[in-house]
């Protein structure tokens, strides 16, 4: 497996922020892009 | 536009290594830089207005109908490439590998003659009418909306790293490490991008009724529960799996948070700093990506996707 094990780590904490971002994020769903 | 489509059309112009020694991987970099640059500053722009012209309620189906250019691309450059792959292998890397870099130049003319015809959207001409255009929406993005910046910003890492692995990265491991055929690995790529063509209108349609945020969590946790078994799978170098692990792995890590990603970016109270928080989540990671690309090429022994000139 040798180097992917580090790459799939990664990939793991990128998930995590973009998981931690989403819960930040406004449900844009039937909202104006006005508001 | 120009930028992007110059860009490309120079890398087709540009002298060998046995020409100018280590400036030609140099100018290479340059160039991919700035066509990470060019690229990003003008699918912001393409995502706002397709999205500000959508009806209501379907601006996830609309948005992610201009994402489907990233496996379009995907498609068409592979069908061009394998094309030209047909000529004697000598002529090919003589001056066969050029040909679709100098083809890009055909897209500038067509993306100007689109450009030039489509009038500014309506939201934008309200916001114009209430005077609340900024000024400077790029300091006004960063110092008043930080949050939402960052937000923009997290929201788009890890499906653009997720994308990035699998059709650079796994590649190279693929036929450097596993000495898999590089052909069998391109047309995993080629039929997972051809799948997502469908799959990515089907998420944005999909969360224009369910919402956008829970295909993120759901994209995301994915992610996280895949990011090991894509190299496990691989590594029983059998075709049929290999090939369904890269269609699936496209399609709910990278499908699921791509197709709709700017209807759920924050909205600042000014639609100006909603634009530039868009464009600079959307231009922030690029020349990372085209930093890892080249980084992934280098790294490996093979270097099947540089232009032969650079290998």
């Amino acid at each position: 497996m040798g180097g992917t094990a580090r790459v799939s780590m990664m990939l793991i904490l990128l998930a995590a922020i973009t998981f931690i971002a989403t819960l930040f994020a406004t449900e844009t769903k039937g909202r104006s892009l006005l508001d | 536009m120009v930028i992007m489509a110059l860009g490309t059309f120079v890398v087709g112009c540009l002298p060998t290594y046995q020409q100018i020694g280590v400036w030609a991987p140099i100018l290479l970099v340059i160039l991919r830089l700035i066509q990470g640059i060019g690229l990003r500053g003008e699918w912001g722009g393409a995502s706002l207005m397709v999205i500000e012209h959508a009806p209501p309620g379907r601006r996830g189906l609309f948005g992610s109908l201009v994402q489907i250019g990233f496996p379009l691309g995907l498609v068409t450059s592979s069908g061009v490439f394998a094309l030209v792959t047909m000529m004697p292998e000598a002529d090919f890397k003589l001056w066969g590998w050029r040909i679709p870099f100098l083809l890009s130049i055909l897209l500038l003319g067509v993306g100007w003659f689109v450009r030039a015809r489509v009038p500014e959207t309506p939201i934008f001409e309200e916001i114009k009418r209430r005077g609340a255009i900024s000024r400077n929406p790029f300091v006004e993005v960063i110092l008043k909306n930080p949050r939402s910046f960052l937000v923009a910003v997290g929201l788009k890492i890890s499906e653009v790293s997720w994308v990035y692995i699998l059709t650079i990265f796994i590649v190279v491991y693929a036929t450097s490490q596993l000495n898999l055929p590089r052909t069998l690995v391109l047309n995993a790529i080629f039929v997972a991008a051809l799948v997502e063509v469908i799959t990515i209108p089907f998420f944005g349609w999909l969360s224009d009724h369910i919402g956008r945020r829970i295909f993120y969590f759901l994209g995301t946790l994915f992610t996280a529960c895949f990011a090991f078994p894509p190299f496990w799978l691989l590594s029983t170098k059998d075709p049929q799996i290999i090939i369904l692990t890269v269609v699936v792995a496209l399609s709910f890590g990278h499908g699921t948070m791509f197709g709709y990603s700017r209807p759920i970016f924050p909205n600042c109270s000014a639609r100006a700093c909603a634009t530039a928080a868009h464009r600079l989540a959307f231009s922030s990671p690029q020349p990372w990506e085209e930093g890892f690309r080249l980084s992934s090429r280098l790294r490996w022994p093979a270097t099947w996707a540089a232009p032969p000139g650079y290998r």
